[in-house]
């Protein structure tokens, strides 16, 4: 039997050795789309052979994050189609309108005293959680932007969306991050004793 | 728009705004009326994610920034959104993947031919 003396690495080498430095970022993602280890797990690994299978098409060069990301929402949605399971994604009620900065000043904490008083006495977890609560559709923007640091331009063709989409899903995702933190610093009693330690 | 309309729309504004500033009508009617704030605010706010992320054109960022300039209210609230915006950036977590996991996942590719097709 020939053996194969090729100098050409293995398909599967140059992909291994491609999406090496990606894994943590689509892990991320995966975590925060399914919430929970073993299903992002399987969605990390089904992403990745899905991206092994189409690899020919990948253009060297251009964004492999965001080319594996694409791949991963497909992936997601496809799996809906055929599980007929679905997300929560936003609904009417969803577009409520809310302001950190009024609730703020309506509670009489100086806008300016924020970091101070409020934000730096919410804890990590806290801000994890509270994106964990967002309908997936605003969660995919805000994680996209503000944990993984991609432009508009970007999660528009990751998500195959107007940009438009992603603009309007990231404002209204933001405002709801906000509501939840505001939730927790109220329930937490965060609020009171800043209240407190301003009439002090 | 006629004038009966105008105050419509501008009652309408005050009405959004009042929430969202953390203040009465009246006090929104009364920061109108002293050149604090004004109904375009609303038109430039829509615009504060963009001009936070710097996801607007030079035109449009700079246009922005003239209106901050001149309108404390503004300046504020934006400040404010962007003072959020920094924290949730900063302190959110990011987990790594573990490292078995990582492993075992590039395992499966390597030494693998092209698939076929």
């Amino acid at each position: 039997m020939p053996t194969c003396t090729s100098v050409m690495p293995a398909a599967g080498d140059v992909f291994a050795s491609e999406i090496a430095p990606h894994l943590h970022g689509l892990y991320r993602m995966a975590l925060r789309l399914t919430q929970e280890e073993q299903s992002a797990q399987d969605l990390l690994q089904d992403t990745l052979e899905r991206a092994f299978l189409n690899f020919r098409r990948y253009e060297p060069g251009t964004n492999i994050r965001a080319w594996l990301l694409r791949i991963m929402s497909n992936v997601r949605i496809s799996g809906f189609r055929r599980s007929s399971r679905r997300p929560q994604t936003s609904s009417l009620d969803d577009t409520e309108e809310f302001s950190l900065y009024g609730a703020i000043r309506g509670e009489g904490i100086a806008p300016l005293d924020v970091e101070s008083a409020v934000l730096n006495r919410i804890g990590e977890e806290t801000i994890l959680t509270a994106i964990d609560r967002l309908p997936e559709d605003f969660r995919t923007v805000v994680v996209l932007s503000d944990v993984e640091g991609f432009s508009y331009k970007e999660m528009a063709a990751i998500l195959e969306v107007p940009i438009g989409t992603v603009t309007s899903r990231l404002y209204r995702g933001r405002q709801q991050l906000q509501r939840a933190l505001w939730e927790h610093a109220r329930d937490a009693g965060i609020l009171a004793d800043a209240r407190r330690s301003k009439s002090a | 728009m006629s004038d009966r309309e105008a105050r419509a729309a501008t009652r309408a504004w005050v009405a959004a705004a009042a929430p969202r500033l953390g203040v009465s009508e009246a006090t929104v009617r009364r920061w109108i009326r002293a050149g604090r704030l004004n109904p375009s605010c609303r038109d430039v706010y829509g615009s504060v994610f963009p001009y936070l992320d710097r996801e607007l054109s030079t035109e449009e960022q700079a246009a922005v920034e003239r209106h901050i300039a001149a309108c404390p209210g503004c300046e504020e609230h934006f400040g404010f959104d962007g003072a959020v915006l920094r924290f949730t950036r900063q302190r959110v977590p990011r987990p790594l993947i573990q490292a078995e996991l990582q492993e075992r996942l590039l395992k499966s590719f390597r030494g693998r031919a092209a698939p076929e097709g």
